[in-house]
């Protein structure tokens, strides 16, 4: 029997233990073909208005994949290879030689990861063309992309990127493996897992201080402008990394210790059991609980972003777009031509608006009335009219002041503003959406009275808005609609708004939803291996308590006590490190962004619980509790 | 006097059709309290077989085993281990002390387990400690003791339920001579000052031989019974007479 053949036997037995790695890594091959394949698409390529944004995200995207392969890659190779030391030495035993040994079983990673790449590229030519028909939907590409059917598509040069790239990964990998395994003595692999563990000793110091730097790190964050963005970024990082690794490495201990000591709590029923078994576990895997901390923070945090972006860009759209057609003008000519167009397209209007305002050149500012103003929320539907319109109990010399629309915020709060002579407070200061971005000025409302007044000094406008049933495709429609228009009616549309920013923010949120899957899925399967292989070193120790007379129900419990400790403690302080992260976010986009933040947490959550139900069932089956 | 420990017509058989191996076959005993009962034999004799039985961790196929007159092999599988839990002690040769716990805490946990008072818990293991010569030893861990110390943390665990019955299989098996000693002149000292009732499987003649009664096993059945009547070192050498007689050679056993 030859070396290759022993490898191939030892891969066919190991592959249920291989099970979750090869799905994570089929799953990852299979985006990152996606990735790569979307700016070879000849349909996107077409699409001259996406194809430079699709081109630089998908390179972002697969820039980033690349990074945190390698990560995942290097440590599940490390975590095979402890988990087989045994085996190692007993072929060490048997007289086969190192640079055997270490063939065998670099050979095995080899198969593993070559098996991933064939079936990942599968699954991804498999799905590319639901990949792309939902990057298509979902990223807003409405405007360019609407009515082209996405073809079924395989991109030669994704294909061979894929293999060029994971083939570099690979043979890296194969290497380190083979170099790790022949540097290896055949005494250390005997004893790997005969050793008894020792319970490593607390450093007091260290647990205290890793709070502090904590802190520290969250000052510096949220008090940003203190020390220039960049400089805060970086120190921040820096002492998040460090810190969350002394408080997994000695805080934690720290606190488990005290209940051990407090036997009152400690020799009440499984908890001796649970609370010594944390421990222990703790001190030795710090580093990897903390690294899923640290991931755990990158992923809701990068999601957090994206998925902000997405929600700021939609809610300013409802601002800046209110109407899919506006434009200025009281010529009842002009009103028809446009009324004649609308009806010779196979758009159905929805609504039809029009209101009178006034200009005023001198501060750049529109006025409407009070009732104007009521009308337009209503026809609008805005959802929470009744609590702006409650704010707008304006009295003679009062106005109300509603921002320009694609403002983000406004820095300076205004107190009063002149209207030609007339000098009115501000009682109320919002946004919300009335004329659109075919307007592009501040809106003051006043009472009707007041109006009647201002009417005289300055010109009114009539505004004319009309909501169609398919405002995506309005492309056309701007082209005919412009030609019947005047230039200084300022003819706004669905179409106008929409061929700028929108588009990026759907591609990047789209991009980051899917990569947050990817990081999901490998932080999961780093914890899952890990809490796995302790489940192969507790096997025993399951066996004398059974023998001891624990009950099955009793170490049931007490196992998924524990293994919901290790899972749920980088969790909280991932979770923690995020929500300041996205605080901070918060600041810098004058925005509140509770509800992004609470969806990227909340599916993290659920994702990652479903690998804790898995790690609890295959654990409880490896211990052999039934 | 009260007998604890009853057995009729214990057998238990592995395997399936055609291919039965019996590993023990007619096995009635008694276990008295207070007694110190030595079980022998030659390995594959079915020592270990009858003490999983006699322990409640395996069931035989037919029999009957009564603990002070209840008959356990009715019971349900958690019952068994609860059971197990508040009337049983075990030490193991390869000691099976959990090495996430101190010292302490492993003699705690079959009482803490129970969900008995800690104060109650605490007392226990003051006593057991002195009695065991392990006071300084508490707070530690089981890599910084020696195996007898292993050993006897392991006998303290076992004695702190105060179980009807201390089953020791192959005690002495991973400890050198004077550990060996030590842990035995323990054990008989449990025997006589708690009165605790002691089921010990061994190979070695020397072990038994701190025994009050020795059962020799067979091929699965019980071959000769013999009961200590003078000094240690007189029982020592019946008990190599014995083992002479039951063929196989004495080196066998050393």
């Amino acid at each position: 029997m030859n070396s290759f053949k022993i490898a191939i036997i030892n891969f066919k037995r190991n592959i249920r233990t291989y099970g979750l790695y090869l799905a994570a890594m089929i799953f990852s091959v299979a985006t990152y073909y996606n990735f790569v394949s979307m700016r070879y698409n000849p349909q996107f390529l077409e699409a001259k208005e996406v194809s430079a944004y699709i081109e630089s995200s998908s390179m972002a995207a697969s820039m980033l994949m690349i990074i945190f392969l390698i990560f995942f890659i290097v440590y599940s190779s490390n975590f095979f290879l402890n988990q087989r030391k045994r085996e190692i030495g007993v072929y060490a035993f048997m007289g086969i030689d190192n640079y055997k040994i270490a063939f065998i079983f670099a050979s095995e990673g080899l198969l593993l990861g070559i098996m991933s790449v064939i079936f990942g590229l599968g699954a991804g030519i498999l799905f590319s063309k639901l990949f792309m028909m939902m990057l298509a939907k979902v990223a807003l590409l409405k405007v360019a992309l609407l009515n082209i059917r996405i073809n079924f598509f395989i991109s030669k040069k994704a294909i061979i990127e894929t293999i060029i790239l994971y083939s570099i990964i690979l043979g890296v990998t194969f290497l380190k493996r083979y170099l790790d395994i022949i540097k290896t003595n055949l005494i250390d692999l005997m004893n790997s897992l005969k050793k008894e563990e020792e319970c490593p000793k607390i450093n007091y110091f260290k647990g205290i201080v890793s709070i502090v730097i904590i802190g520290v790190a969250y000052y510096i964050a949220i008090n940003y402008e203190k020390f220039g963005f960049g400089t805060a970024l970086m120190v921040t990082v820096l002492l998040i990394i460090w810190g969350t690794y002394w408080l997994f490495g000695s805080f934690f201990s720290m606190v488990i210790r005290y209940y051990i000591n407090k036997k009152g709590f400690l020799y009440k029923g499984t908890n001796i059991i649970s609370i010594s078994n944390i421990g222990f576990r703790i001190k030795n895997n710090y580093r990897t609980l903390a690294a899923v901390a640290v991931l755990i923070t990158t992923c809701i945090t990068s999601f957090g972003t994206v998925s902000s972006l997405k929600y700021y860009v939609d809610e300013n759209h409802r601002i800046e777009v209110p109407y899919t057609v506006t434009y200025i003008s009281s010529n009842e000519e002009e009103i028809k031509k446009v009324d004649k167009v609308i009806e010779n397209s196979s758009h159905n209007v929805e609504l039809k608006n029009n209101a009178n305002f006034l200009y005023v050149p001198d501060s750049e500012v529109v006025v409407v009335n009070l009732s104007t103003f009521k009308d337009i929320l209503k026809d609008l539907k805005i959802e929470n009219r009744e609590k702006v319109i409650s704010k707008f109990k304006l009295s003679k010399n009062e106005a109300g002041y509603i921002e320009r629309p694609g403002v983000m915020m406004s820095i300076l709060e205004k107190n009063d503003i002149h209207i030609g002579n007339q000098k009115y407070n501000i009682r109320v200061n919002t946004k919300v959406p009335i004329f659109g971005k075919g307007v592009p000025f501040p809106c003051i409302v006043v009472k009707d009275d007041e109006y009647e007044v201002l009417k005289s000094h300055f010109s009114e406008k009539q505004f004319n808005g009309i909501i169609l049933d398919k405002p995506e495709d309005t492309k056309d429609l701007t082209f005919e609609l412009a030609e019947v228009l005047p230039a200084e009616s300022g003819l706004y549309t669905y179409f106008i708004a929409g061929a700028r920013f929108y588009d990026f923010t759907g591609i990047v949120y789209f991009l980051g939803a899917f990569l947050f899957l990817v990081f999901v899925f490998a932080t999961g399967s780093i914890i899952y291996f890990k809490t796995l292989s302790q489940s192969f070193e507790d096997k025993g120790k399951y066996g004398i308590l059974k023998k001891l007379g624990t009950t099955d129900l009793e170490i049931y419990q007490s196992l998924s006590k524990q293994i919901g400790i290790f899972f749920i403690l980088p969790l909280i302080v991932g979770i923690i490190h995020s929500m300041v992260a996205i605080l901070v976010l918060s600041d810098i986009m004058k925005c509140s962004l509770n509800k992004p933040t609470i969806i990227s947490i909340g599916t993290f959550v659920l994702i990652y619980g479903i690998f804790y139900v898995f790690t609890r069932r295959k654990f409880i089956d490896t211990v052999g509790v039934a | 006097m009260e007998i604890v420990l009853e057995t009729q017509k214990l057998k238990k058989e592995y395997g399936g059709k055609g291919l039965i191996f019996t590993a023990i076959e007619d096995i009635d005993l008694q276990v008295y309290k207070g007694d110190f009962l030595g079980v022998m034999g030659p390995s594959g004799a079915g020592k270990t077989t009858l003490l999983n039985i006699l322990s409640t961790i395996d069931r035989p196929s037919s029999g009957e085993i009564y603990y002070e007159g209840k008959n356990i092999l009715n019971m349900k599988n958690r019952d068994l281990s609860i059971f197990r839990r508040d009337n049983i002690g075990f030490i193991f040769q390869d000691f099976n002390l959990l090495d996430s716990m101190s010292v302490e805490d492993n003699m705690a946990l079959p009482l803490a387990l129970s969900k008995a008072n800690p104060k109650e818990i605490k007392e226990k293991i003051e006593k057991l400690s002195k009695f065991f010569g392990l006071k300084d030893q508490l707070k530690k861990y089981s890599y910084q003791l020696s195996g007898g110390q292993k050993q006897r943390v392991a006998a303290a665990r076992a004695l702190i339920t105060s179980p009807s019955i201390v089953f020791a299989d192959e005690p002495t098996g991973a400890l050198d001579s004077k550990s060996s000693q030590e842990l035995l002149q323990c054990l008989s000292q449990m025997n006589e000052q708690f009165n605790t009732t002691i089921i010990l499987v061994t190979h070695d003649a020397f072990a038994a031989s701190y025994c009050k009664r020795i059962l020799f096993l067979k091929d699965g059945k019980i071959h000769g019974r013999i009961d200590k009547d003078s000094s240690r070192k007189e029982f020592f050498n019946r008990i190599i007479d014995f083992l002479g007689s039951m063929g196989g050679g004495v080196d066998e056993f050393f």
